[in-house]
Parts: C-alpha cells; sequence; structure tokens
C-alpha cells in the first residue's frame, strides 16, 4: 500500500519531469546528456552489520544544464531496545528537489558535481512498542501500542560532491540540513523515528549519506565556448 | 572544493555531537486545589482516604491535612475514578484525560505522558478546571469550593 502511494508520488514526478524537459528542451543546452543511478553506501553498510537498522535507498539524478533534477526511493527498518522498551518503526520514503552545480561548466570534462540544492520529503511508515512501565500507584504496566499509517513531511537543504572515480563511476556524499517536519496520524505512541528523517523529536537533523552512482550517457556535454575577449 | 571537505568535517561533527536531556516535561499526576465556598480563600482539608477505582494504594489519609492535592492519574486507562472520604461523607471524581507513550531518547526511561484533561462526573457540588494540560510547570488542575 505504502510502495503504492511512493510509486504514485514518483510517477506524478517523473510526469512533470518529463512535461518540463519538454518545455525546456527548446533551448538546447538544457537538453539532458545522461541519467545518474546509484545506492547509498552508508546505509548498506549499517544494514550488513546491524541487526537493529536496516534499509536500501535508490538513487538518481539528470541533468538540465548545470541543474539536476535528483530524486532518492528508500526503504527503512529501525528498532530501538532497551531494558524498559522495544520500539520499531518500518516503512518507505522518498525526496525530489533539485540541485545546482558550481563547478565551471568549461572545467568539467569528467561530470563531476559539486551541489547546492534543495529538496522535499515524504516518508510513509507504521511503528510499534512493547514497553514495561512501573508505577508506584497502579499495577506494572506491561503494554503494547502501534501506529498505522503515518505520514511524514520535510524539507532538506544540501550540499555535497559527485566525484569520477573510474570511467561511469561515481564516489560521493551528501550532507543535508532537514528542517520543517511535520508527522501526521499518531494517537497513543508518539512516535520516535522517521524513515529517511531520523529522530522525530529533533526539529531540525544534520544528516550526510555516502553515494555510489554509475552515468549512463547517451550524449556528450556541450561544452560553452571560451569567451571572446577581444 | 576545499569548502566541501570542511562542510563535509562539520556534518560529521554535528552528527556525532548529540547531547540527551532525559528531563520530563510532563506530570502524572492532576494537582486539585480546595477553597472555601464562602469567601474563595484557600481550604485545608483532610479526608479519611483519598483512592481511586482500579488500584490498592490509599495516596492520602486523615494525617495529609492539606489545601493541595496532587492525585495520581491511571495510566493504564483514559479516565481514572477518585474516592475521597470525610467521615460519612463519600464524593467522587472522574477525570478523563489522553494519554501517549513517548520516548524521549534510547538512553532516558520512556514516560506515559497525560494531557487534556476533562472532569467526566463528579459529586461536588462545585469546581472548575482552570488548566487541562498535566505539565511540571502548571501550578494548578482543577479548583474545588467546598
Amino acid at each position: 500500500m505504502k510502495l503504492k502511494i511512493i510509486l504514485k508520488y514518483f510517477f506524478s514526478g517523473c510526469a512533470i519531469t518529463l512535461l518540463s524537459i519538454t518545455v525546456i528542451a527548446q533551448e538546447k543546452r538544457f537538453v539532458p546528456t545522461g541519467i545518474r543511478i546509484g545506492t547509498d553506501l552508508s546505509l548498506l553498510g549499517i544494514s550488513a552489520f546491524s541487526s537493529n537498522r536496516r534499509g536500501y535507498e535508490i538513487n538518481g539524478d539528470i541533468d538540465f544544464d548545470k541543474f539536476f533534477l535528483v530524486w532518492d526511493i528508500g526503504h527503512e527498518y529501525r528498532e530501538r531496545i532497551s531494558p524498559l522498551f522495544n520500539y520499531n518503526s518500518e516503512g518507505d520514503y522518498f525526496r525530489i528537489g533539485f540541485d545546482v552545480n558550481l563547478i565551471n561548466p568549461r572545467k568539467n570534462q569528467n561530470n563531476n558535481v559539486m551541489f547546492l540544492g534543495v529538496r522535499i520529503a515524504k516518508a510513509f511508515y507504521d511503528d510499534r512498542v512493547t514497553f514495561s512501565i512501573i508505577d508506584n500507584n497502579y499495577v506494572i504496566i506491561d503494554s503494547f501500542r502501534r501506529n498505522f499509517g503515518l505520514v511524514a513531511n520535510w524539507l532538506e537543504l544540501t550540499a555535497g560532491i559527485k566525484v569520477r572515480m573510474w570511467k561511469n563511476l561515481y564516489l560521493g556524499y551528501t550532507g543535508r540540513l532537514k528542517f520543517s517536519k511535520n508527522l501526521k496520524g499518531y494517537e497513543t505512541l508518539r512516535p520516535f523515528d522517521i524513515p529517511g528523517y531520523g529522530k522525530s523529536g529533533e526539529r531540525s537533523l544534520f544528516g550526510i549519506n555516502y553515494y555510489i552512482t554509475y552515468l549512463i550517457r547517451w550524449k556528450d556535454k556541450p561544452f560553452p565556448p571560451e569567451k571572446d575577449h577581444d | 572544493m576545499k569548502i566541501f571537505g570542511v562542510m563535509l568535517i562539520i556534518f560529521s561533527i554535528a552528527g556525532c555531537s548529540e547531547i540527551v536531556d532525559c528531563k520530563r516535561e510532563t506530570k502524572t499526576t492532576a494537582r486539585i486545589s480546595f477553597f472555601k465556598k464562602t469567601d474563595g480563600t484557600s481550604l485545608e482539608i483532610a479526608f479519611d482516604t483519598i483512592t481511586a477505582i482500579g488500584t490498592d494504594s490509599i495516596f492520602f489519609t486523615v494525617k495529609d491535612s492539606l489545601s493541595v492535592y496532587d492525585i495520581p492519574l491511571d495510566p493504564n486507562s483514559i479516565s481514572t475514578t477518585f474516592i475521597f472520604i470525610k467521615a460519612s461523607v463519600t464524593d467522587t471524581l472522574n477525570l478523563g484525560y489522553e494519554n501517549q507513550f513517548i520516548i524521549i531518547d534510547q538512553d532516558c526511561a520512556p514516560e506515559i505522558a497525560f494531557d487534556n484533561l476533562e472532569i467526566i462526573n463528579t459529586s461536588f457540588d462545585s469546581l472548575k478546571i482552570v488548566e487541562r494540560r498535566l505539565l511540571i510547570e502548571v501550578e494548578n488542575n482543577i479548583k474545588i469550593f467546598l
């Protein structure tokens, strides 16, 4: 169900993108030259070594001159264990936005990217907790609570790099300032985590992800001619 | 390119420099204050017992002569009925509320937070809610006039 919603948003995004491409492709320099597809290495690494957190993220970007349309789709399961409770959350998320490449195109034959960008992000997930609280006046509470269909939105300011390592393979990182979070759909359990965001109690968060991406290029990037100084 | 190296370090440090504050802001009791119906001044009163349905605990006895009582809400439920016995007179006060399980941090004890206090039913003649939120900073939730 959540995947359906994610795909609905994703394909709506694609439709808007295609429309945008058609409009901006009227100008030659805005015609996309390739698509970069990749994954979040940090999340894969954590999944491999931790039993309390697992997930994956698929990323992509497509260029329009020095601008990039960027998207991420991910899934995350996270468990928090303490002597008094066992909390877990699981769900899907996506981010979509734009980056601007700060590298001078005339000096960028490797299609490296050093970017600043913005994202809108949305997560759809469920969470649950089993807990034990000792209350001096009433019986010992040993209970279970859960939320279905939580929806979270937030915004991100991003900065990072994607550097060509070998042929069409790129490595890079994205630093994120996540803010303006809005979370809906809970009653008796206040969610602790949001997939793709982190701790829900934080009004803003810094995050960093390390990526490996592959560039599928169908066209060479046109290099702007040197300016005539005469 | 240097600036992006610096940003990488800043982001990494920001992610590691988290300080956990386990301080709780909510309380598990409702505060009741007693006042004289005649002139509205504070009234010190002792009950034989103050108890609640759902527990064997006796919260207060005749030894406690107070004008302010902090009565503990049942975290297993969304309402608690309190029984006030004084001599041969028995009064009841049924309070409703929302309760929510909150994890402040993985390293802190979780808590049940209460909010939106309301009077469902009571045998007291004259009383009013002055504050529905159940926060530590709140001085008084309910005023009872006798």
